[in-house]
């Protein structure tokens, strides 16, 4: 199994946090990209935000209450290893016998 | 589908449509110093709403979004309010819609209510109770958002002119008052409801700001819309 994170998305008008009012799913569901991911509070408004993407839900990042800054890690999802994001594994190896290019996996 | 409407003084205001275009209407009004994108877009009204089959209609309050901002103050009186709502739902060939409020939206729909109570079909009332909020408290609120607007201005003085009214009851249409249990500005919601024969729900820990996105709250409408 792999990851992929999200960040707290840029929520314009140059607020650089929100705080996490309700979460609206939880670790282990299986949700659709769009649907309603989590309440939000700014000084401006409350908002709901979208999941970015369609999978099972890992890790919330925070709890109600919490202040998040825009671009840190919001949510994490599993991924099967095909779709593997940059968040991932490493593969573990043995020492090499001679020097041995890894390649980088394709986002 | 229009996505403006002029109101009788010629006033421009912005409307958004979403949904099923038989849908039954829900006409959505977002509080002061707010707009249609921000106090239900943003805030996830339109998923709930078109997908339990009905047509969101939102439109910007005169002052407000992208609508037309006159300066005087004697254009924004609480009928004047209620008669662009009633246009707005001309315009989009509703005779009878259920109305979602917010705030200064939800005073507005307490207007039509009373004015014209054969164009609704329920009511849904956030984040209000029976009194206005006055003047001050509106130009304090523009204050502390930062917002120093001429129109937001001769709004708040001008919608402050009428002394608040509640319609008689009984008003014979589903009516649902919510507010979050911490929101100063919506105290006292229960007494309303109970005078207008509906139902309050109260959010734990919600304020007037941060009430709008509840899961809750969009829930006991969905529910109460489909009682009407």
């Amino acid at each position: 199994m792999a990851e992929k994170s999200f960040p707290l998305p840029d929520l314009g008008e140059g607020l650089i946090d929100a705080t996490i009012l309700e979460w609206l799913v939880k670790p282990g569901d299986r949700i659709e990209r769009n649907d309603p991911l989590v309440e939000v509070e700014t000084t401006k408004s409350a908002l709901e935000l979208p999941s970015p993407m369609s999978g099972v839900v890992k890790t919330l990042h925070g709890e109600s209450g919490a202040v998040i800054k825009v671009g840190d890690p919001l949510v994490t999802f599993e991924t099967p290893d095909a779709e593997a994001g940059i968040v991932g594994t490493v593969p573990t190896q043995e020492a090499p016998k001679r020097r041995v290019r890894l390649s980088v996996p394709e986002d | 589908m229009p996505d403006s409407v002029i109101a009788a003084d010629g006033t421009r205001l912005r409307v958004i449509e979403r949904g099923p275009a038989k849908g039954a209407v829900v006409l959505a009004v977002h509080g002061f110093a707010s707009n249609s994108e921000l106090n239900w877009l943003n805030a996830g009204w339109e998923r709930p709403i078109t997908d339990a089959g009905y047509r969101l209609v939102a439109f910007d309050l005169r002052g407000h979004g992208a609508s037309d901002g006159p300066v005087d103050p004697a254009a924004y009186r609480l009928t004047t309010l209620a008669d662009d709502a009633l246009q707005v739902l001309d315009a989009v060939g509703a005779d009878r819609a259920h109305w979602l409020g917010y705030s200064l939206g939800s005073r507005v729909g307490l207007q039509v209510a009373r004015k014209a109570p054969e164009r609704l079909r329920s009511l849904n009332l956030g984040g209000t109770s029976a009194a206005d909020p006055p003047v001050e408290r509106l130009q304090a609120m523009l204050d502390d958002l930062g917002l120093d607007d001429e129109a937001l201005r001769a709004f708040a003085t001008g919608v402050s002119a009428d002394a608040p009214a509640l319609p008689d009851a009984p008003l014979g249409i589903p009516t649902l008052l919510v507010a979050g249990s911490d929101d100063a500005v919506a105290a006292g919601g229960g007494r309303t409801a109970e005078r207008l024969g509906g139902r309050y729900i109260e959010l734990p820990g919600r304020t007037h700001a941060n009430a709008i996105t509840s899961r809750a709250f969009k829930d006991a409408v969905l529910e109460n819309l489909g009682s009407a």
